[in-house]
């Protein structure tokens, strides 16, 4: 699964550690998501969408 | 709770459980150990749970589970290899298959006089009650038993709290 999420963060000037605060996780998980090794939880995935105002579908791309 | 204040009381623990063992053995009393070690679990699972800034979230708690389910898995194995070995050991002596023996001196007023081997065990065996069988491999084969019927009994759970039989609504 690939994802757009670190374009996301630098859209909206987020560090790494500053989103995975927004969205209660660790960064390790918001670092392991960026680089495709951890597929988040539907819950985490549209946690992430609704945070950037954008759909799941748009974030997230299945390979 | 702070993280940091469950890490240490958690090494106290193990410390605690280190001298206990020691304890137990030198007053040859296996309850001491086997009980502080049923103790420790339980207080090691309460205090996690009032630990406040534990940074866990839902990749945290995968990593423990598949840690927890490969370790599991290994251990049972290794568990079933030296348990079932072991039991076969301790069973053939006593029923006569293999005669298990030890050294003593022929004659303790004469150092020089030479050995002679003493089987462990009666030959053959016209009867063994289990309790001479050892009672050590009996335990190791109840716990095998025990530990197939957690499984069935944890899949049972699990099924149930998943709704596997739940039946079709259409």
């Amino acid at each position: 699964m690939r994802n757009k999420i670190k374009v996301y963060r630098a859209m909206h000037d987020l560090t790494q550690d500053a989103l995975a605060k927004e969205l209660g996780v660790t960064r390790q998980t918001i670092l392991a998501i960026e680089k495709g090794k951890y597929d988040p939880s539907l819950d985490l995935a549209f946690r992430i969408a609704r945070y950037f105002h954008t759909t799941v579908e748009e974030v997230f791309q299945f390979d | 709770m702070k993280k940091n204040t469950f890490y240490i009381i958690f090494g106290l623990i193990a410390v605690s459980l280190l001298l206990l063992f020691w304890l137990s053995v030198k007053l040859t009393s296996p309850w001491i150990i086997a009980i502080s070690v049923l103790l420790s679990a339980v207080i090691f699972f309460v205090l996690k749970k009032r630990v406040t800034d534990l940074d866990e979230d839902e990749r945290s708690v995968l990593i423990e589970m598949k840690t927890a389910s490969a370790t599991i898995k290994a251990s049972v194995v290794l568990f079933l290899t030296v348990n079932l070995a072991t039991t076969v050991y301790v069973f053939s002596g006593p029923l006569g298959f293999h005669i298990f023996t030890y050294s003593r001196l022929k004659d303790p007023m004469i150092p020089a006089g030479g050995y002679e081997s003493i089987p462990y065990f009666p030959i053959p065996p016209d009867m063994i009650p289990i309790w001479e069988l050892g009672l050590f491999a009996v335990l190791q084969l109840g716990l095998i038993v025990s530990a197939l019927f957690i499984y069935v009994g944890f899949r049972f759970y699990y099924a149930q709290k998943f709704s596997v039989w739940g039946e079709d609504e259409e």
